[in-house]
């Protein structure tokens, strides 16, 4: 199953939800989207607009292929389970979101940790080439070993 | 919980200064000051005009200025209200070197109007925190000659902290009866930092030295338990946000506690992360929202008294992390990992108040050259 995450922030995003919809009907498919607040209603995917996140990363664990809006916590979910991702970033002057995304879904390919998609004409085509995907390996970000030094020294230990 | 809050402990302060506390002849001796300060600020204002207001404004002056120089500002910022980040004190050697000085003094000058001093409170029971005050009571030899020159001793020890930023709060005590009715002498020894022969010990009976306190310290940082994580107050708005600023505080030894937006999700969010938490109103760019959320914000650093606030933005978390930062926090700001290269408003504004900064992409580090690199949290 191709598992689909938009966010559960207030704007729509059709510009992926539609051509994802027909896709599905055109190949028989078998994709949820997490719809939250997109006004396009699917005709040929299952979906529900919010879900709880114990049974979302559920669905996300069994899912071959995880699409996501290019949001932080959808990818973060979906590398969680090593799953190919494509991610497509909303576009704030579309009125897709208030902040651009792209910048990050562009450096997060670079390191191999995903597909990005910026023309959603490419669908198909990108979920061609996720199906052989593998994410690339994670260095752990040392950011809360920092945060502990620095707590530990001005706080703990004088 | 608000009357422990900043503003109300120092209103407070300013209006009674310890008077209520202290015995007849220190307050005599505190009066007087008061007054010739009043007199010579009287005559001073009177000589740009006059009328009620010359007598009015040289008492509001002088009342000020006795609080400042007379009393225990820092005792009561530091201790009372619990404001961090005043303090040069904080450590607990540099804590005792005061205290070592203070004895040293006494020693030299053996004041033949004193017949001890004495320390009660956290450290005697060996017990250090950066909000920790010292609590010393000097005690005269009989007579009322010497009970005013004990009286003044303690005004210039006052002085002297207040001149040096140490938080110490100190009396004059008559005698042991006024020392067993004003202080907790049952559960805890005091420490005597000077006796006048053995004065010390036939009146109070046992008593520390400072050699003894040093070792109950020492122990007790062994032992660590006293110490415990600072309070934190993480902020973000909810979603990636939020999701981030948890696992930046991952296996961090804090006492945290989260605020966020009321989203229909975050509680799902939140389930099973085990920290306390709270909620903010968004304000969207709406000017009356942002006071709610300014006035949340204040409620929230007074009621918790952070010593640290994290946060990995959006807007709505620019008040409370300013707010704290003023009252004396800490600010640590994480860029989102939503920023490769290009700073987002928050990260921006809020870089020149933080303490620390983190990114989790390297082009960053361009934009903001004191941040520290970390990797995407992922």
């Amino acid at each position: 199953m191709i598992v689909t995450l938009v966010g559960t922030g207030p704007d729509s995003f059709e510009r992926l939800v539609r051509p994802l919809d027909e896709l599905a009907g055109k190949n028989g498919w078998d994709v949820f989207i997490q719809l939250g607040h997109t006004r396009y209603v699917p005709s040929h995917c299952k979906y529900e607009r919010f879900l709880d996140r114990s049974v979302l990363l559920r669905m996300i664990e069994g899912a071959e292929l995880v699409i996501t809006q290019g949001g932080y916590g959808g990818i973060r979910d979906a590398l969680l389970f090593n799953k190919p991702i494509v991610a497509v970033p909303r576009d704030p002057t579309l009125n897709e979101s208030p902040d651009y995304q792209d910048e990050m879904v562009k450096a997060m390919e670079e390191k191999g940790y995903l597909i990005g998609l910026y023309d959603t004409n490419q669908l198909e085509l990108s979920v061609e080439k996720a199906k052989s995907f593998s994410p690339a390996a994670r260095d752990a970000s040392t950011i809360p070993s920092l945060l502990a030094d620095y707590v530990t020294k001005r706080f703990i230990c004088h | 919980m608000i009357l422990s809050s900043p503003l109300p402990v120092l209103l407070r302060y300013w209006l009674v200064q310890g008077v209520l506390y202290m015995n007849w002849m220190e307050r005599l001796h505190r009066f007087a000051l008061e007054a010739l300060l009043i007199v010579l600020l009287a005559w001073l204002f009177g000589m740009l005009g006059d009328g009620m207001w010359v007598w009015i404004a040289a008492f509001l002056a002088a009342h000020t200025m006795s609080a400042i120089f007379n009393g225990h500002p820092f005792a009561v910022l530091v201790h009372d209200a619990g404001v961090r980040g005043v303090c040069y004190y904080r450590d607990r050697d540099r804590f005792l070197g005061y205290v070592e000085d203070m004895q040293a003094r006494l020693e030299r000058d053996r004041p033949i109007y004193l017949a001890g001093a004495l320390v009660f409170g956290s450290i005697v029971r060996g017990v250090f925190r950066p909000t920790s005050d010292l609590d010393a009571r000097y005690i005269p030899m009989p007579g009322a000659w010497n009970a005013l020159r004990t009286a003044h001793l303690v005004f210039v020890e006052r002085l002297r902290s207040t001149l040096k930023g140490f938080p110490m709060d100190i009396y004059m005590f008559r005698d042991a009866r006024e020392t067993a009715a004003k202080m907790n002498v049952s559960g805890e020894l005091p420490l005597a930092l000077y006796s006048r022969g053995s004065l010390v010990a036939e009146k109070f009976g046992k008593v520390m030295s400072m050699d003894d306190v040093k070792d109950l310290l020492k122990k007790n940082i062994s032992q660590s338990d006293e110490i415990k994580p600072p309070r934190a107050i993480v902020v973000a708005s909810g979603g990636g946000h939020l999701a981030e600023a948890l696992l930046a505080i991952k296996g961090v030894p804090l006492r945290a506690i989260i605020v966020t937006l009321r989203l229909p999700h975050t509680e799902k969010t939140l389930q099973g992360v085990g920290w306390k938490r709270d909620y903010l109103i968004n304000p969207h760019g709406d000017a009356l929202k942002y006071l709610v959320n300014i006035w949340q914000s204040f409620w929230l650093v007074v009621k918790n008294r952070p010593e640290l606030v994290i946060s990995t933005g959006a807007g709505m978390v620019v008040p409370t992390c300013l707010i704290a930062k003023f009252l004396g926090a800490k600010l640590v700001f994480i860029e989102t990992a939503a920023r490769v290269t290009t700073p987002s408003r928050t990260g921006k504004f809020l870089y020149r108040f933080a303490d620390e900064f983190y990114v989790q992409w390297e082009p960053l580090l361009k934009v903001y050259p004191k941040a520290k690199y970390g990797g995407v949290l992922l």
